[in-house]
């Protein structure tokens, strides 16, 4: 059986949904807004033996019969109506959540991705020197609450800055210009992540297991993802990497703990590659779409060979 | 008293700068953990992109079974012409151009109801001396994208 921990309003997990399906595939969508009325986890571990069970609606199976997981998005789940405190509330809310990380972790099958792996994404400057150690260039890069040190990074770097978040935190990247100079004191509210802007093409790097699809992303926007804020146009199309950035792609993936990625690079006019970011969770249905790259085809074949 | 009076303008990333991520999960309650597998499958396919959902269904026709009876028919829409021996594409309907190179020609040159899949794969692996696993592979790939953008449409089985 493949346990799927996410929510179908997710079209990533309905894809995924859609492909088990037509390969007749056992698998649980399993929603964990449903604790604790149609969902229960119990498990126990001694030594590397691990029993249990998981209870979701009318279906009950052993922790044993679990094959493979596929983590999206722990849902938290519908408060209970007698939670009324704010201290009881974290507890309902986070408690489900902590039991099933703990066995996600360290379940002895493949799960794509397992937590700890994931947690590498919360701080991107912790990330960037295990992507560093993996032979990828990175920006020169400096976080802050100091408007003095922003405003000399800027000059620095002959004013070709971008800015975006140090934690897993989305925020659309932005070009640092000399209006943002003005209100650089909004620094000393959030530590901010200033980075040297890297001319060149991006470059989106799914892995999935040892396959790798690479998509060039060419558009004039700073941040692809919302090119469409600046009716900029931006086109996706699939590409293939010189098998080095390849392999390389593979083994940051294997250094992070992660079966999947998505790996965001810069390719320079010199034709350097950079890398940004890892994405343990990547949302590769908008990739695929634009480039009929069979990304999401590699993941439920990984998934369903542990069951075959 | 300064950086008390700044932080009320926020931190320097903008709110509209830090969208939410994921989906609304407000608007979509959590569905019924017996739901069957078609019920699953049609809340699933309302939830995904048209496009991702002409992928699935590209997808679904060449891993069948039936593969080796399908063949394609160029969009009604698409007006095409061979430039130095590669096809040029317009879509009448979206405006689009698009170009092919000499394989993606000679498989464009094929769909044209009278090849099947497996025809079209024999005859790249003729012209190009290559082995059929990769040929089908990037057959494959190419005509998921040519079905995603309505370039093509299958001419049986839909």
């Amino acid at each position: 059986m493949i346990l799927l921990v996410g929510a179908l309003a997710d079209s990533l997990m309905a894809y995924i949904c859609t492909c088990l399906i037509a390969k007749k595939a056992d698998f649980i969508p399993m929603d964990a807004r449903h604790y604790p009325e149609q969902l229960d986890l119990t498990w126990e571990r001694e030594g590397d033996n691990l029993q249990g069970a998981l209870r979701y609606g009318k279906r009950e199976v052993a922790i044993t019969d679990i094959r493979a997981v596929y983590l999206r998005q722990i849902t938290f789940p519908n408060r209970a109506p007698q939670v009324d405190t704010a201290y009881h509330g974290v507890a309902f809310d986070n408690g489900l959540a902590w039991s099933l990380t703990a066995l996600i972790d360290i379940l002895p099958i493949l799960v794509i991705n397992r937590p700890y792996a994931i947690m590498s994404n919360m701080s991107k400057p912790y990330q960037q020197r295990i992507i560093a150690m993996s032979g990828f260039r990175t920006p020169r890069t400096l976080i802050t609450t100091q408007p003095g040190d922003a405003a000399q990074f800027y000059k620095d770097c002959q004013g070709r800055v971008i800015y975006k978040s140090v934690s897993d935190q989305r925020s659309i990247v932005n070009r640092m210009t000399s209006e943002d100079l003005k209100r650089l004191e909004q620094v000393r509210c959030c530590p901010t992540q200033f980075q040297e802007c890297i001319a060149g093409n991006e470059v989106r790097v799914h892995t999935v297991g040892k396959q790798v699809f690479a998509s060039e992303i060419v558009t004039d926007a700073v941040d692809y993802r919302y090119a469409w804020m600046n009716d900029t146009e931006c086109r996706i199309r699939g590409i293939e990497l010189p098998d080095e950035i390849a392999e390389r792609c593979v083994r940051l993936t294997t250094d992070l703990g992660l079966v999947i990625s998505g790996i965001d690079l810069r390719k320079t006019p010199e034709g350097e590659y950079y890398c940004f970011e890892v994405n343990p969770t990547p949302g590769f249905n908008y990739y695929q779409a634009f480039t009929g790259q069979r990304i999401g085809e590699a993941l439920v074949e990984l998934l369903c060979n542990e069951t075959s | 008293m300064l950086e008390s009076q700044q932080c009320r303008k926020g931190p320097f990333i903008l709110v509209e700068m830090r969208p939410y991520v994921g989906p609304h999960l407000e608007d979509h309650p959590p569905l019924d953990p017996n739901i069957p597998d078609d019920g699953l499958l049609e809340v699933a396919r309302e939830l995904m992109s048209e496009r991702l959902q002409r992928q699935v269904k590209a997808l679904d026709l060449l891993s069948s079974s039936a593969q080796t009876e399908i063949g394609f028919l160029h969009n009604e829409d698409i007006v095409w012409s061979i430039l130095e021996g590669e096809a040029v594409l317009l879509d009448l309907e979206t405006g689009l151009f698009f170009s092919l190179n000499q394989v993606g020609t000679l498989i464009w040159e094929r769909c044209d109801g009278k090849h099947t899949f497996t025809e079209i794969c024999a005859a790249l692996c003729e012209a190009f001396d290559v082995a059929e696993e990769i040929v089908h592979d990037d057959l494959t790939k190419l005509i998921i994208y040519l079905k995603q953008e309505r370039l093509i449409i299958t001419s049986s089985h839909e």
